[in-house]
């Protein structure tokens, strides 16, 4: 059962990490486009959409994906994601999305590639 | 997302995802497209198949092209739909109104091995009739066969259209447990190897009416006169429940307040 929807903002000096449990639809787009846009306003240039607690995503939730990389970019933030579950990566896959946002398998993947002189 | 219903039909958990969300396209499209003001009626037919399943929506609104054509959200969701089915079609119906037609083949399925979708294999011209006349009215009049797969789509699809009740967020995570103990009673109790279930929205309230269930099989739920008490969820999650007679079998009634909201 992952129908209780979250998303919690933390925030480091290099990293915002927004963290996102549930499902994401046409109930739950709102909540997170919130916090999306609190994260823009805070220092770090990264920011990282935490999937790993998403269970299904709808196209509302795709959409609000594609804004959020275009919102974020207008922001001068970077947008990375972490992998979500199986429906998740799949509509990830199927619309071509995967292939214009940065997918990390962890957070400590991001930081790691990051911190890595040829890291992208 | 429980694909255990899936699993027990032998139907991939894959498969089981992308019905669930072709459904809440589906259903997303027609909540928030079809008609111009507030939800309107639409159907949902659910059938498994020998190679896999077959879902047909259709609503009586103002077709995809004059709903919102430059409309992302919806061109979104249509791409979805087309990419997760081995086969979409739009269909405009005689009154204006929009049919979905989605067939899915399963890859654990027999005869799937070219993974390819002949015409021959594609046309099962039963499925489209297979309606099961319940009597049942609400926005939404969700058919499945066999039972089964109701409770996997049931909850998307009350999910799709708790906004419409005006839920909160809280409220509308309730109601996968709802869906999820109808689906389940429905297993042990429906009359025949299909079951509809009438879905309705209105200010503060969602309703679900579940038929034909076998008679006997549902007052139960409603108290504990016989020691038997409800499941949790229905008792603990729904403001009423109530058992009536269609026709010689059951019509199970539950309807969830969003109390919450008031506060």
């Amino acid at each position: 059962m992952q129908s209780e929807f979250r998303a919690e903002t933390d925030t480091t000096d290099r990293l915002t990490t927004v963290t996102v449990t549930g499902e994401l639809d046409l109930v739950s787009a709102p909540v997170l486009e919130r916090e999306l846009e609190r994260a823009y306003g805070l220092d770090a240039d990264v920011i990282l959409l935490d999937l790993r607690g998403l269970g299904f995503m709808d196209s509302t939730g795709l959409h609000l994906l594609v804004k959020a990389q275009q919102r974020a970019e207008e922001a001068g933030r970077r947008l990375a994601l972490t992998r979500g579950g199986e429906q998740v990566q799949r509509l990830l896959d199927l619309t071509g999305v995967a292939d214009l946002v940065r997918i990390v398998e962890s957070p400590e993947a991001l930081l790691e590639a990051d911190r890595a002189p040829d890291g992208p | 997302m429980s694909s255990a219903a899936g699993e027990a039909l032998g139907l991939d958990s894959e498969l089981m995802s992308d019905i669930n969300t072709a459904v809440s396209e589906a259903c997303n499209n027609v909540i928030q497209h079809a008609y111009s003001d507030a939800p309107g009626p639409f159907s949902v037919d659910l059938v498994a198949t020998a190679t896999g399943l077959e879902a047909q929506i259709r609503d009586h609104g103002r077709g995809i092209r004059e709903a919102a054509p430059d409309h992302d959200g919806l061109k979104v969701g249509l791409a979805l739909m087309s990419a997760v089915a081995d086969r979409a079609e739009f269909i405009r119906a005689p009154d204006g109104g929009t049919e979905v037609r989605l067939c899915f083949r399963d890859a654990a399925g027999a005869g799937t091995a070219s993974g390819e979708l002949s015409s021959e294999a594609s046309d099962p011209p039963q499925v489209w009739q297979a309606r099961v006349p319940t009597g049942l009215s609400g926005d939404i009049v969700l058919t499945v066969s066999p039972v089964e797969l109701l409770a996997p789509v049931l909850g998307r699809i009350g999910r799709a259209l708790a906004p419409s009740a005006g839920f909160s967020l809280d409220r509308c995570a309730d109601v996968y447990l709802v869906t999820d103990a109808l689906g389940a009673h429905a297993e042990r109790a429906a009359e025949s190897t299909s079951i509809s279930v009438a879905l309705g929205a209105r200010d503060q309230l969602l309703e679900f009416a579940v038929s034909p269930l076998r008679a006997g099989t549902s007052r139960r739920l409603g108290g504990d006169a016989a020691g038997l008490r409800r499941p949790e969820p229905l008792k603990s999650l729904t403001d009423e429940l109530t058992v009536s007679d269609a026709g010689g079998h059951e019509l199970l009634r539950v309807a969830m307040r969003d109390q919450r909201r008031s506060l």
